[in-house]
């Protein structure tokens, strides 16, 4: 039987300078999946994280992984990893010679985290040679090196064109299936994407942590790209071609598809205009 | 890899010292040489203070040669690779360890090449033995305590700048020449005592150095080694 890891945080003061950004934050991770952690610039989503990587001490509370008090216990460290939004990288090094460097520290498979994320070509090449894009690919590829239980990783897809964002994506979907990822991230909708649970922060405190499904808006719109007569259901504007629908969930969106069906309309497109997490970030 | 990394970084710094070195051992064997008289006091011996003074300014290249690693310290803690060790479960002692090592390494190779060629001079210029064994030991001695105290000390003024780039890193380097500075005078003004007293200063060097390594992660907070 897998174990799955736990990660406790109980009433947890933390920051710097004894100046304290992080306020009574406690929360409960149990299960292996993805945590999107959002929150407005300051918030503290990076101090959460280094705060849970056991690189700031709490000035009150504690936080454990697995039981084991992360600040204290270089075993509970050994089982996690954590990406700074910041590359962290030697940049007068190769590819493959940084994280060779990075592996003679913490050991681990220097070609299985090259070909992870395909950097094969650029093993050769030296990092201050590389576009920030392909940095951020290293950087991501060195938390690769060894698997950990706990991956903590600050904005692992900024900098990142839409496919190698993607290719990351996919590869922290699968890390999900049996462990726990912390994931800190400014796009709304790549979080709404892959998380399976929201973690909002603001001004330090904890807003809410709930299941990314149990999130919703209001109100949302649905734009329907569809040729026929649309007169017939009320409540429609036409914006750059799309049939506007002003709903109260997804569960609407159904029935407004079935209705225009029904009246002899063809539906060729239908997309979310608004995230219902835009909402959660600006209230 | 520390030092690896250290001597690409500042390759110029360790071929400044391999300069600076040649003047250095030139000293060592000053006494092969009929040197003037005039103008020094009776109580000068000039040749011995020479040959001692050799000491400090080899040990001074060793310094010079350790520098790169103390640049790499602050280019690890602007690039966030301090804070990543942090996260693999290093302390501040830890970290300072590792560059405090690297510095000692490259250190070395000056300190190695310096012994090497002070001994070689030593004996074509028909030295004592005991002057030559005076040489190496205050070497060893002047050198990897110098380098160590600067090493920690250019590190600790580092992790505690808050700007990116400031100028308190020098600070470290200031404190490491005027102590090698001290060890230029002490032959001058009592040249039989030099080898106790010098070997005294390398002993204090080295016992502060010890206490702020184990000091180190109580006296530098952990955010200190932060981007």
């Amino acid at each position: 039987m897998t174990r799955v890891p736990s990660l406790q945080l109980a009433e947890v003061d933390a920051g710097y300078n004894d100046r304290d950004v992080l306020h009574d934050f406690t929360m409960s991770v149990t299960e292996p999946s993805i945590y999107v952690v959002l929150g407005p610039n300051g918030a503290g989503k990076t101090t959460l994280l280094r705060t849970i990587a056991g690189i700031l001490k709490p000035t009150k509370g504690r936080v454990d992984f697995d039981g084991l008090d992360v600040y204290s216990s270089k075993d509970a460290r050994g089982r996690m990893n954590y990406l700074s939004h910041l590359n962290a990288l030697p940049e007068e090094m190769t590819v493959r010679q940084a994280l060779e460097f990075y592996a003679s520290i913490e050991g681990g498979d220097v070609d299985k985290a090259l070909s992870a994320l395909e950097l094969e070509p650029l093993q050769t090449r030296k990092l201050s040679s590389l576009s920030q894009g392909q940095k951020k690919r290293v950087s991501v590829s060195k938390v690769l090196l060894k698997e950990r239980d706990l991956y903590l990783l600050d904005e692992p897809t900024s900098n990142l064109d839409p496919a190698v964002a993607k290719e990351v994506r996919d590869l922290l979907l699968r890390l999900s299936k049996s462990k726990i990822v912390l994931y800190s991230s400014h796009n709304l909708y790549e979080a709404k994407e892959i998380g399976t649970y929201l973690i909002l922060i603001k001004e330090g405190t904890l807003k809410l942590f709930d299941r990314m499904e149990n999130i919703r808006a209001k109100e949302y719109r649905i734009g329907i790209r569809a040729t026929g007569d649309v007169s017939s259901l009320s409540n429609v504007e036409l914006v750059n071609g799309y049939y506007v629908f002003r709903v109260s969930g997804q569960d609407d969106v159904g029935a407004i598809v079935k209705r225009l069906v029904e009246t002899g309309v063809t539906v060729t497109e239908v997309k979310e205009l608004d995230n219902p997490l835009e909402e959660f970030f600006t209230r | 890899m520390t030092a690896k990394r250290g001597f690409r970084l500042g390759l110029p710094y360790v071929v400044l010292s391999f300069i600076m070195l040649g003047p250095a051992v030139l000293l060592a064997g000053v006494s092969a040489f009929n040197l003037p008289t005039h103008g020094v006091p009776e109580n000068v011996d000039l040749s011995l203070y020479l040959s001692l003074l050799a000491v400090p300014l080899v040990s001074l290249t060793g310094l010079m040669a350790s520098m790169p690693v103390s640049l790499l310290f602050v280019h690890d803690k602007d690039n966030g690779t301090l804070e990543y060790l942090l996260s693999l479960g290093m302390d501040q002692q830890d970290i300072f360890r590792g560059y405090l090592g690297a510095s000692l390494l490259l250190g070395t190779i000056l300190l190695a090449v310096g012994l090497v060629s002070e001994v070689t001079l030593g004996l074509l210029s028909r030295d004592s033995v005991s002057l030559l064994a005076t040489q190496v030991v205050l070497t060893l001695a002047l050198g990897y305590s110098v380098i160590s105290l600067t090493s920690i000390l250019m590190s600790a003024f580092s992790s505690l700048q808050r700007q990116p780039m400031g100028a308190n890193q020098p600070l470290g380097l200031a404190v490491g020449a005027l102590l090698l500075a001290g060890a230029m005078i002490v032959p001058a003004v009592v040249p039989a005592l030099t080898l106790v007293l010098e070997l005294g200063i390398a002993a204090l060097v080295g016992l502060l150095t010890l206490s702020l390594l184990f000091l180190s992660g109580r006296l530098i907070r952990r955010e200190k080694m932060l981007p």
